[in-house]
């Protein structure tokens, strides 16, 4: 399948500082694309050399088999981070004003963002001005002005932050819907549990660097189910064992273990329930955020060696 | 091209739909009539006041004369540009002097003690001592308790002058008729003269309408300017400029801004024109009979239209760089000064070209061009300077906003995407470098 996106060592530097450093990624035609990272990872540089904001100072930026074009613009769909509207204006003439922003007709513009409105629970809210709207709605109708267009290319970046968790699934619905019709998605964040289940490739960065990309059941398969998760209560001393515990993140009500590789699950079992009570014992692949801090962690070791 | 144009339509109808603006079409007229109106009411009628004042002189005759002197002079230059309105004439027929005058030829401490006495306690305006001494060097002085009031001294002056000389011609043997032609006033009108023919316009109510002309201007280039940096500000504050640069250029952006607010000032100059031409509202007639048939030729509106258009192209786009340097408008404040300066300069040296419209320096101020938009204006307003002059200031102002225009599109480029701390120059010099 053809290329959405493809970027070809892209570079930019601010000064001193590289924000973003030869960076490569094809995005596949109607896949979900997790740009991932940390913040200042250099994800939010890289979508802006997307879009045509900034300009790359190496490499180039491929939308749609071609290089970048401001036409490309009215297939793109994007939501910043920094995302905000007029407050004065009203709901439907923002939406109206922003879609024919992106090549719609007036009429056109009005048919659509009042479809929208109503699929999102929102059409009792189109006649009111933005500053009436709570923070939750108004990052709805910016969903909207989004997808107005109806693009092919979809870029949120952090787009569920600030969502209530039924605002939250109510949006991943649509998203889904979305990649379901064929659209192509990028969603970058810095909140990996929140898209890991919406993705099918993803691309970890960090310092404005690739640290790992690919297919995201080919990238935790290579981990292997040699992840544990616990829930118990009582003494916490098993995790200390050097013998099975190659590392573990506590995440509060419970515990993921890396197992230190061949070591057999079951002699874990055996070590806990012998000090504590287990409430939950679950073999796992290994979550997106502990394959990061996997990742990163070896980056900084070979960095520093 | 169909993005700007959105923009800008944007940017316009948000405004005109806004309370403020009409707000602002009738007060903005209404405040400067009133500005003008008021302190010509109060010069007229003399403060409205009656004063009494007392003349010591060392001679009942020469106290006597200043007085009568004072009484008339009062009331011929009662109101200095009489002879230009109707009023003047009921203004003559009545011909009522404000002052009551006093005279006493004690010139004792005492006596000084006691009219002092008199000032402090209200009773007494002020009096005018004149000590045989003082007829010496002719320095004379006058106690009141608000020395300030200048047309007081001028009156008292001229009424001293004319006394005195009225002493030694007498002195000299003239008789009272040969003195009294001697001492006739003259008076000098101006008449404008423009492409050979005279102007109807008479020279103060030139004057009046050329600076209200050009402190309407300076308000509608300051207002507008002002306007697209706030709205930049408030863009930058709501986070939406990444919104809309992900469907707009940053050039898109800044050009259908400023082309909107624009013609927003266009619409709010139009309808002041319509409605003064129309000649209905109270303020125009009240301005109209006191200064005597303001003529507002056509040609001095289109220059209006023109060089409020330049003058807000050139202000208008550095108010969008410094909209887009800075995070709030507390911030902005400080660097809108530096943009400020010219054009308060160019006021307050509006006077001295008015009067002065052919000379050297009003000519080479007026091609400057962050001034130029005011005092070429005033000039064309006053006399019709030669045609090359008004060609080069105008090219001069389209070349600079032009070159203003380039410059200003890249720091905008560059700073509605920068939050945080606003830029010192040399991080100024490296957006221009960023923008490319």
């Amino acid at each position: 399948m053809a290329n959405t996106v493809e970027l070809r060592g892209v570079t930019k530097r601010y000064d001193e500082f590289v924000a973003v450093d030869h960076l490569s990624f094809e995005m596949r035609e109607g896949s979900v694309f997790g740009l991932l990272g940390p913040n200042g990872a250099g994800k939010t540089s890289t979508i802006r050399m997307m879009m045509g904001i900034t300009m790359p100072d190496e490499g180039e930026v491929l939308c749609f088999g071609q290089p970048f074009e401001r036409k490309h613009l009215e297939r793109i769909g994007y939501m910043p981070e920094e995302r905000g509207l007029y407050k004065k204006m009203k709901i439907i003439d923002h939406l109206v004003f922003l879609g024919q922003l992106k090549g719609l007709s007036e009429a056109e513009a009005k048919r659509r963002s009042l479809d929208w409105a109503a699929k999102l629970d929102l059409e009792d809210w189109t006649g009111k001005k933005v500053e009436e709207l709570s923070k939750g709605m108004q990052q709805k109708i910016q969903f909207i002005a989004t997808l107005l267009h109806d693009p092919p290319l979809i870029i949120m970046d952090e787009p569920f932050s600030g969502l209530d968790p039924a605002n939250a699934v109510q949006l991943k619905d649509v998203l889904i819907d979305l990649k379901k019709q064929g659209k192509t998605i990028l969603f970058s964040t810095h909140r990996m549990d929140t898209v890991e289940r919406l993705c099918d490739t993803i691309c970890l960065v960090d310092h404005g660097k690739v640290v790992l990309m690919g297919d995201l059941k080919q990238v935790k398969s290579s981990y292997g189910k040699n992840s544990v998760q616990v829930e118990y209560e009582g003494d916490a001393s098993f995790l200390q064992d050097k013998a099975l515990v190659e590392s573990y993140n506590d995440y509060g009500n419970y515990v993921e273990i890396k197992l230190v590789k061949g070591a057999d699950s079951q002699a874990l079992l055996r070590s806990i329930s012998s000090r504590a009570r287990v409430n939950k014992f679950e073999l796992v692949e290994p979550s997106l955020e502990a394959i990061f801090i996997d990742v990163v962690k070896k980056d900084e070791v070979t960095a520093h060696a | 091209m169909r993005n700007m144009l959105l923009i800008m339509k944007r940017e316009y109808l948000e405004r005109v739909r806004k309370k403020s603006f009409l707000i602002m079409t009738i007060l903005v007229p209404a405040l400067m009539g009133a500005a003008i109106w008021i302190p010509i009411k109060f010069a007229t009628k003399n403060s409205l006041e009656q004063r009494t004042i007392t003349i010591v002189a060392p001679t009942q005759p020469l106290a006597d004369a200043v007085k009568t002197q004072l009484l008339e002079t009062v009331s011929r230059e009662d109101d200095p540009f009489a002879s230009e309105g109707e009023n003047a004439a009921a203004n003559k027929k009545t011909g009522v002097s404000p002052y009551t005058v006093r005279t006493s030829t004690t010139m004792t401490d005492e006596a000084k003690q006691d009219l002092r006495n008199q000032v402090n306690g209200g009773q007494l305006s002020g009096f005018l001592w004149i000590s045989p001494e003082s007829l010496k060097d002719r320095k004379f002085t006058y106690f009141s308790k608000d020395s300030t009031n200048f047309s007081e001294q001028v009156s008292l002056q001229s009424a001293l002058r004319v006394a005195l000389t009225q002493q030694d011609l007498a002195g000299h043997g003239l008789k009272d008729q040969e003195i009294k032609d001697v001492l006739k006033p003259v008076s000098v009108d101006a008449i404008r003269v423009e492409k050979g023919k005279e102007s109807k316009s008479s020279g103060f109510s030139l004057f009046l309408l050329s600076f209200m002309m050009v402190m309407l201007l300076y308000v509608t280039v300051l207002i507008y300017g002002i306007a697209v940096m706030r709205s930049v500000i408030e863009e930058k504050g709501s986070r939406i400029m990444e919104v809309m640069l992900s469907s707009v250029t940053p050039r898109d952006l800044m050009g259908g801004k400023i082309i909107g607010v624009g013609a927003v000032g266009l619409t709010q100059i139009a309808i002041w024109i319509g409605l003064s031409l129309a000649l209905s509202t109270p303020a125009v007639v009240a301005f109209k009979s006191m200064a005597g048939g303001v003529h507002i030729p056509i040609w001095s509106i289109v220059f209006f239209a023109v060089f409020f258009l330049l003058g807000y192209l050139l202000y208008s786009s550095l108010y969008a760089a410094i909209g887009a340097m800075v995070n709030s408008e507390q911030e902005a404040q400080q660097v809108q000064f530096v943009v400020m300066m010219p054009l308060i300069f160019a006021i307050a040296i509006v006077q001295v070209v008015i009067q002065h419209p052919s000379s050297q320096l009003a000519v080479w101020l007026s091609m400057i061009p962050f001034c130029a938009p005011m005092l070429m204006f005033v000039r064309i307003l006053i006399e019709t300077p030669p045609w090359w002059q008004i060609a080069l200031c105008i090219t001069l102002l389209v070349g600079t906003i032009w070159g203003l225009l380039i410059l200003c599109a890249k720091i905008y480029r560059v700073g509605i995407l920068m939050y945080g701390k606003r830029p010192t120059l040399p991080e100024l010099l490296k957006w221009l470098k960023y923008a490319g």
